[in-house]
């Protein structure tokens, strides 16, 4: 490994040699997936536990717990965690007030007053609970215009009234401060947190443009709100976290997943925790960006499926796609995010009959009851009852044995909801359910790549999660992909992936000028101003002097245009050649552009600081008795029909093995299936790469 | 091996996510905001008899924007003399859904052979296309004031574009470039869609595929059939007023019959008034895409629509009807639609208990026009506001949405106005005590107060300003209707509905937008229900 390229000057223990492991636990809906990496032995330990909903940092104690290895040799530690995200999804945050505008109260409440497509035919809407209550907003005076100048000075003794009614008349723990054309200039803001964070220290507090740099008041202020409604959430999660494994003996660095792939400090984690609310998700993606560049493939499709979901992202010429929008339960968060779509299917989606078509999903049985063969009350047929009837999974070891499924559930579960209704036979049933999921999930793969103006056959597939392994294949047939890839563990690769991030940290000032030499000039002064801020911001927080890969990012957007496209700047650039570097992007995005004048609304820095990752071509340590392959019969859906193949597993599976399906093939946590169509290959680093044949 | 009850799902997944792909690829390539931001569009693909099998989301009302024209077209165009390849369009009002300068591009699909078996059509806005004003046309008294018509032509023949015609529509456009733009955004999504079908029919087989249509809209029949069994039977009527026609003062009567019988749901118009001089008459089609716009509420909002949702629907108006225009009268302004959307709801409300009150009952928005006072350049903005919704039996009507008809357009953002325009806004709120009181209240309207930074035309738009909502069992319609004041606190004050004024830099407007109506007696409000509406200010005195 490289010293240079890791930026951080020391690791805790490195001088003791006692710097060998890197741990990362992901948790999601059922399980808290751990993996650790020994750098020194190049060996990947991997397990599952379940979650702990109640207490959820009581699972990662555990998870750190069951190791077998020297806590004290752990150097680093990355988490990701749904934990933000479930406190706004199930309404558990803290109370919020907002100071904004006088005049300006409600703009949170009025939002932007559209429907979502899923509810727009619903007249009889209901609203949801709100997450702040109107009485606890304030408005206080003071006015910056849309060029950033300064109407009406900041009212100091009307935000320290709002402060203290809302703080102690209206009990709010947090405070999100959000004024008009603050974007342009953050004056009014900065002073607020500034005066609030001295005379209200118990208070949390967030604001609009420290979090967005960006146009439109009602998602800057939306994102402010969410900021401050999980942040005492996560402030205290992540403190007993580092509580629970620090008395373990743990004392490396501690990082948290951000929405784009980067890893952030629990410090930095804390004081912005909006930036961490799609981190789970975003690890599957980080590890995906790692595999591209690991296995030189430019376009790359990634599918986490698991029980309840199904999460696809694209990597196009090496460079995942990110949006700088995403909704959360109807409320807009401007924050870099990867553009991760939710397609709505995995293993525990629910098959059932409506009058003559069979539909599957979007009703999932999820983790509790779950599937019917789990036996824990679920007496719906899901899509895994039906991989149990057609054999694709093996009930005698299930989750490498973990867990104990049954055959006659599935089974029965099917003849009662599906074969019954439509008098058919429970293969036939079984299958349809595939047919059924598979078809609609490749459909919106298809819509999701049209709209960047792509085609699937463009991409390499990559599966993984616990049902990654058993639908990719298929997936990879309808969409006619020439190649589909499979990690090495993939029901633990969002988590894998996670020790493949780097940290990272952004900063941004607005611009809103249009380009030209002129601000090109400008924009040179400030790169220079920016990264100085931000550095020195980075040390700080990190108590160490790091020297960072710096990257810049122009937010630029056709005069009267609302959105912006991200494009990369660089102190040497003319203003032709960003304008030009802009106008391609547009043309990419949208299949035209204009020669028309465009703005830069902001600039943005990214500070990444290269963190040691695992091989993917490790070994695995502790593996079960990898065992003889034996005979079993599944339906091949390249000839419809029940076939006879084998089951083995895969790590006897060597580099250079080549093999033409039918074929199945254990983990620890999952079972590929590929089809008669289909032929198999182990790379040398351990990757399976499946090939559609002619 | 796969059952046919997967082969349907998969056949009806496989229609959807070719509307669904055609969508994409509008809003990908559109050039103008309309399109992209508004969703003012409609996409559809219907089979040989011009039965709809699968649309794509635009905006609510927009549910089968598209099958009136096309089978209009399918009866006054020689069918027999279309070639795969062409593009034929039409924006002629009247045997369109809309007005002109919604452009329909419609293409036949020939999977093999010399039948057509497919019909794709992308109805989108476009820009300019010749009418009298720019940006909107608020009085025309003819269709020919109203833009530039295409009467149903085949302006691409066997995939090459008729250069003649392409220029008679860029020489009648103020903004060529857009309308070449959106142009081709359109025929983009319509190759999309072929593409899509073609590989339907290849994977299924023609006579497989078609029967699976039929079996397709059978059950959506079936489904609306299951609904429509809960309703009771019988004869309904409502009215509503709209508020003038833009020419004269006198308010419109609009009336609806809705009839349910065992195998039918009929709304019958004809007992509203004739057409008008102004340009608020509404051409059949679009009567027909109002109407099942509420019939989808009432019968199946969760699924996906097919010819057969609206099988059991039956929409009256006679030619020469308000609702049912003919040349040459104008159609330009689409706001009677709105205003008269939840005339169904009021008929059925008093016999039907989950159907919610009046909402505030109409898109009131604006439009500003001008020289940017720091920039030089002219600018065109619209805000579509918020307006309060109908409480139900269940719940409070929610604060400051869109108009049902339009659930998903969105407001433009105060950041947005204020950069792109002269209008500084120096207050935008929710109006206390708008909403119609009930033992459930109706949602809140919005008061927005800008202050004009240099000279400005302003369009109000809005057509039900005179009249009030309506609410049942005891609960009251808003206090608030739909205006405009412009000149607030000086002595030229004036309050308007639908207007267009100039303002100097430094004058003032004011808009201001009706709450939705409540359910059921004040006085049984829920006590806790009734404090937390004080305590954060809703309500603002108790009864």
């Amino acid at each position: 490994m490289e010293r240079e390229a890791f930026g951080i000057a020391e690791y805790p223990g490195e001088r003791t040699g006692m710097a060998k492991y890197k741990f990362s636990i992901d948790i999601g809906g059922t399980f808290i997936d751990a993996v650790l990496f020994d750098f020194i032995s190049e060996e990947l330990v991997a397990f599952k536990l379940p979650t702990t909903p109640e207490d959820p940092a009581a699972g990662v104690i555990a998870a750190a717990e069951r190791l077998e290895v020297p806590v004290n040799e752990i150097f680093e530690f990355v988490h990701g965690t749904t934990l933000g995200l479930n406190a706004i999804l199930e309404r558990k945050g803290t109370s919020v007030g907002i100071i904004t505008n006088s005049g300006f109260e409600d703009i949170f409440e009025i939002g932007r007053g559209s429907l979502s497509f899923t509810d727009m035919y619903r007249f009889d809407f209901e609203q949801s609970r709100k997450i702040v209550e109107r009485r606890n907003v304030r408005g206080v005076g003071g006015r910056i215009d849309a060029y950033g100048a300064e109407i009406d000075s900041l009212d100091i003794d009307g935000l320290r009234l709002a402060a203290s009614e809302l703080v102690r008349d209206g009990d709010c723990k947090a405070l999100a401060i959000s004024f008009l054309h603050s974007y342009a200039n953050d004056d009014h803001e900065v002073r607020a947190v500034e005066l609030l964070r001295r005379e209200f220290p118990g208070v949390e507090i967030s604001s609009g443009a420290a979090l967005a740099r960006e146009y439109r008041e009602y998602e800057r202020t939306s994102t402010a709100v969410l900021d401050a409604y999980i942040k005492p959430v996560l402030r205290n999660y992540l403190g007993r976290v580092a509580g629970g494994i620090e008395s373990l003996g743990f004392g490396g660095n501690k990082y948290i997943m951000n929405s784009s792939g980067g890893a952030l400090t629990f410090d930095i984690g804390e004081a912005n925790p909006v930036a961490t609310v799609m981190s789970g998700p975003a690890g599957g993606v980080a590890g995906a960006l790692h595999v591209a560049r690991h296995a030189e493939r430019k376009n790359i499709l990634s599918i986490d499926i698991g029980g309840t979901s199904l999460d696809a992202c694209l990597i196009i010429d090496f460079e995942p796609t990110d949006v700088f929008e995403a909704v959360i339960d109807n409320f807009p968060v401007l924050q870099p995010i990867f553009d991760i779509r939710n397609l709505g299917a995995g293993g525990g989606s629910i098959a059932r009959v409506d009058n003559r078509l069979l539909r599957v999903g979007p009703q999932s049985a999820g983790a509790e009851p779950g599937p019917a063969c789990y036996g824990r009350g679920g007496e719906l047929a899901t899509v895994t009852d039906a991989a149990l009837v057609l054999g694709y999974l093996d009930s005698s070891n299930f989750m490498g044995g973990e867990m104990k499924i049954a055959n006659d559930l599935a089974r029965a579960a099917l003849s009662e909801h599906i074969c019954k209704p439509l008098s058919i036979g429970i293969e036939e049933a079984a299958k349809s359910v595939f047919d059924v999921l598979v078809s609609r999930t490749s459909s919106s793969i298809k819509e999701m790549l049209l709209e960047r103006g792509r085609d699937p056959r463009d991409f390499t597939l990559l599966a993984f999660g616990g049902c990654g392994p058993l639908l990719g294949p298929m997936i990879q047939r309808e969409l006619e992909m020439p190649e589909l890839m499979i990690p090495p563990l993939p029901s633990v690769f969002s988590a894998w992936g996670m020790m493949a991030s780097d940290l990272s940290f952004s900063d941004s000032s607005s611009v809103l000028e249009p380009v030209s030499e002129a601000s090109l000039r400008r924009l040179r002064s400030l790169s220079r101003s920016l990264e100085e801020r931000s550095l020195a911001e980075l040390r700080r927080r990190i108590g160490a002097d790091v020297a960072p890969k710096i990257k810049f990012f122009a937010r630029i957007r056709f005069i009267g245009q609302e959105h912006t496209l991200s494009v990369g700047y660089h102190e040497s650039d003319s203003h032709e050649a960003l304008f030009k570097r802009f106008s391609d992007a547009h043309f990419d995005r949208f299949g035209h552009t204009f020669d028309e004048p465009a703005e830069i609304v902001s600039l943005s820095i990214r500070l990444t600081i290269v963190t040691r990752k695992p091989r993917i071509s490790c070994e695995r340590a502790r593996l079960r008795d990898t065992g003889e392959p034996v005979k079993a019969s599944m339906l091949d859906m390249a000839s419809g029909k029940v076939v006879e193949t084998i089951r083995t597993r895969r790590s006897g599976l060597a580099p250079g093995y080549c093999v033409s399906g039918p074929m199945l093939v254990d983990d620890e946590g999952s079972t590929l299936v590929i089809h008669a169509d289909q032929s198999l290959a182990v790379e040398e680093d351990g990757i399976i790469s499946v090939s559609l044949v002619e | 091996m796969t059952s046919r009850a997967a082969e349907l799902e998969i056949v009806s997944g496989l229609f959807l996510s070719a509307a669904e792909q055609m969508r994409r690829t509008l809003v990908r390539t559109a050039f103008n905001a309309v399109i992209y931001e508004v969703l003012d569009f409609g996409i559809s693909v219907a089979d040989s008899k011009g039965r709809m099998i699968a649309e794509a989301a635009g905006i609510t009302s927009f549910i089968g924007a598209n099958d009136y024209a096309l089978n209009t077209l399918i009866k006054k165009l020689d069918m027999s003399a279309l070639r795969p390849g062409d593009v034929v369009m039409l924006n002629y009002p009247y045997w369109n859904s809309a007005h002109a300068s919604d452009a329909l591009l419609m293409a036949p699909v020939f999977i093999d052979g010399d039948d057509i078996d497919i019909f794709l059509c992308v109805r989108a806005h476009w820009l300019d296309i010749g009418a009298k004003d720019s940006g909107y046309v608020i009085d025309s008294c003819d269709i020919h004031q109203e833009g530039l018509i295409l009467p149903g032509v085949r302006i691409i023949k066997e995939g090459v574009l008729d250069e003649d015609l392409w220029k008679i529509l860029e020489f009648n456009s103020r903004l060529p470039e857009a309308i070449r733009g959106d142009f081709g955004a359109q025929v983009a999504s319509l190759r999309t869609g072929e593409r899509c079908v073609r590989d339907i029919f290849r994977k299924f087989g023609k006579a497989n595929t078609y029967d699976a249509i039929d079996e397709l809209i059978d059950h959506a029949d079936w489904e609306t059939r299951q609904a429509l069994k809960n309703f009771p039977k019988g004869s309904w009527t409502a009215e509503e007023w709209l508020d003038d026609d833009g020419i004269s003062d006198r308010m419109i009567k609009m009336a609806v019959k809705v009839t349910i019988d065992d195998d039918k749901f009929t709304a019958d118009f004809n007992g509203s008034d004739p057409m008008v001089a102004g340009p608020v008459n509404v051409p059949f089609g679009a009567t027909t895409t109002m109407t099942k716009t509420y019939f989808k509420f009432l019968t199946s909002p969760n699924s996906p629509s097919n010819h057969g949702h609206y099988r059991a629907l039956d929409v009256k108006a006679d030619p020469g009807n308000l609702f049912h225009a003919v040349y040459p009268s104008a159609t330009y302004m689409p706001w009677t639609k709105m205003v008269a959307f939840e005339m169904i709801a009021k008929a059925l409300a008093p016999v039907v208990d989950w159907i919610p009150m009046s909402s505030g009952g109409d898109e009131p928005g604006f439009m500003a026009v001008g020289r940017h006072g720091r920039t030089g350049g002219t600018f065109v903005v619209s805000n579509n506001e918020g307006i309060g919704w109908g409480a139900t039996h269940r719940h409070d009507g929610a604060n400051a949405l869109q108009h049902p008809s339009t659930s998903t357009v969105r407001n433009t953002p105060i950041e947005v106005l204020e950069r792109q325009a002269n209008l500084f806004h120096e207050e935008l709120a929710l109006i206390n005590d708008s909403g119609g009181i009930g033992k459930y209240r109706g949602g809140l309207g919005v008061r927005r107060q800008v202050k004009i930074t240099s000279e400005t035309e302003i369009i109000s738009m809005k057509k039900k300003s005179k009249t009030s909502g309506w609410g049942l069992k005891g609960g009251q319609p808003s206090p608030v209707k739909n205006h405009m004041v412009l000149w607030p606190g000086e002595k030229r004050e004036k309050k308007v509905g639908l207007h267009r004024a100039t303002l100097q830099a430094g004058e003032r407007f004011i808009n201001y937008s009706a709450g939705g109506a409540g359910w059921g007696e004040p006085a049984q409000r829920d006590a806790e229900a009734a404090d937390y509406d004080i305590r954060n200010g809703y309500v603002t005195r108790r009864k």
